[in-house]
């Protein structure tokens, strides 16, 4: 079976417009920033190909507040000091994405 | 779960097991605790309506601690708000992987019937829903405390997060962020929509907070018993009948969006933030549901 790869750039990347790193100005920009410094500090698996916020994150990005909100309690949620460990983390992130027949 | 599956690689370091939980967890040999969690947070997606107290006991029973079951309960909850918001944008994957592609089965139904009353197999009993006296959920948590009732907003789905503080900080910010009035739906909009939701859901907790705050807007009682139960208000038309299909769908079968979906929004006259924002409500609620169903949350008074 031939991999999954990313779409690539030029496909559209969803069906609603998005914002990517090179385009966000102001407070998305800063966000967009803020968001890399603190995911430097996470495996680099989670770090896309094409080094743009994932396509889940850019999702948000023509509201900011909501997606500082979402991302901000998804961080404190699997990312804190209480936080399960990172193998079961995913095992219960791909378990409920399967629930809901979630491709992505 | 394309992408999870992947970091479930990276973090175990085990293509089978990554493999073999993305296609059936139950035949991946996994240990007590990891095959009760994953069957737990399955029926948290799948019907959380059905989740009791006894599901949270054989949690403990297999060594899970109540600061440990908060955090399935809320990383589950949080993922079904990110599903909805993948399936409800329809974004492309964008990371590289060689586990076998997910495929959508051809037979899957929508989370249950569309009738409240999810057909002859469904027997509510909120009695069952209830924690014992003086508790604020299942889980250990602040004592209840009494509330004069002049709360305008939830206290016990908070308090019950007081191990993350962090994430119950965000999580009342959240909540208020996404009642707030936006360009194309206001308050009172909004509050029916996350409403009707919760009614689907079957979530005593939020119907209960849903209705008292559209009660003091002087909404109509028969719409807010409407619904409570689930069902969308009689006589839509044009946009807003639109904009309770895509919060219906997202609800109960979010994989069955699809761009057209989104193109009819665009044509009954929502820009593209419009139709985000109305995306992420019906997502929200999906969070704050199985939140208070999954922990068996009480009602404040």
């Amino acid at each position: 079976m031939e991999p999954s790869s990313p779409a690539l750039t030029t496909e559209k990347q969803a069906w609603i417009k998005m914002i990517g790193l090179a385009e966000a100005e102001g407070p998305l920009k800063e966000l967009y920033v803020q968001m890399k410094t603190k995911g430097g500090s996470r495996p680099a698996v989670y770090q896309t190909p094409t080094g743009e916020p994932a396509n889940i994150i850019r999702a948000h990005s023509l509201d900011r507040e909501g997606l500082q909100l979402a991302f901000g309690l998804s961080g404190a949620i699997h990312w804190g000091p209480k936080s399960l460990p990172w193998v079961r983390r995913e095992m219960l992130n791909t378990v409920t994405s399967g629930a809901n027949h979630c491709f992505y | 779960m394309s992408a999870h599956a992947e970091f479930l690689r990276a973090a175990s370091q085990d293509t089978n097991l990554a493999t073999q939980i993305k296609t059936d967890f139950r035949k991946a040999g996994l240990s007590d605790p990891d095959l009760r969690m994953l069957e737990f947070v399955e029926k948290l997606a799948q019907s959380p309506w059905l989740v009791v107290e006894t599901d949270i006991k054989r949690l403990r029973q297999a060594g899970f601690n109540d600061v440990g079951i908060l955090h399935i309960v809320l990383g589950s909850a949080h993922f079904n708000y990110l599903n909805r918001m993948a399936d409800g944008i329809g974004i492309k994957f964008d990371y590289k992987t060689d586990i076998p592609e997910y495929k959508i089965p051809q037979e899957s139904s929508p989370l249950a019937s569309a009738d409240p009353v999810r057909g002859e197999t469904f027997h509510w009993d909120g009695s069952t829903k209830k924690p014992r006296e003086g508790a604020i959920a299942w889980i250990e948590g602040p004592a209840a405390t009494a509330d004069s009732g002049r709360s305008l907003e939830p206290q016990n789905l908070y308090r019950v997060m007081g191990e993350n503080p962090e994430a119950r900080d965000l999580a009342r910010e959240w909540r208020c962020y996404q009642l707030r009035a936006t360009t194309a739906l206001d308050a009172r909009q909004r509050m029916r929509i996350a409403l009707f939701i919760s009614g689907w859901n079957r979530c005593d907790y939020s119907i209960y907070w849903y209705q008292r705050a559209l009660t003091q807007l002087g909404e109509d009682q028969s719409l807010l018993a409407r619904l409570a139960q689930g069902k969308a208000p009689e006589n839509l038309g044009g946009l807003d009948q639109l904009v309770f299909q895509h919060a219906a769908r997202l609800t109960q079968e979010p994989w069955t969006t699809k761009e057209e979906t989104i193109e009819e929004l665009r044509q009954a006259g929502l820009d593209d933030k419009d139709i985000l924002q109305l995306t992420m409500l019906a997502s929200y609620l999906s969070f704050e549901n199985r939140v208070a169903l999954g922990l068996g949350v009480a009602l404040e008074f």
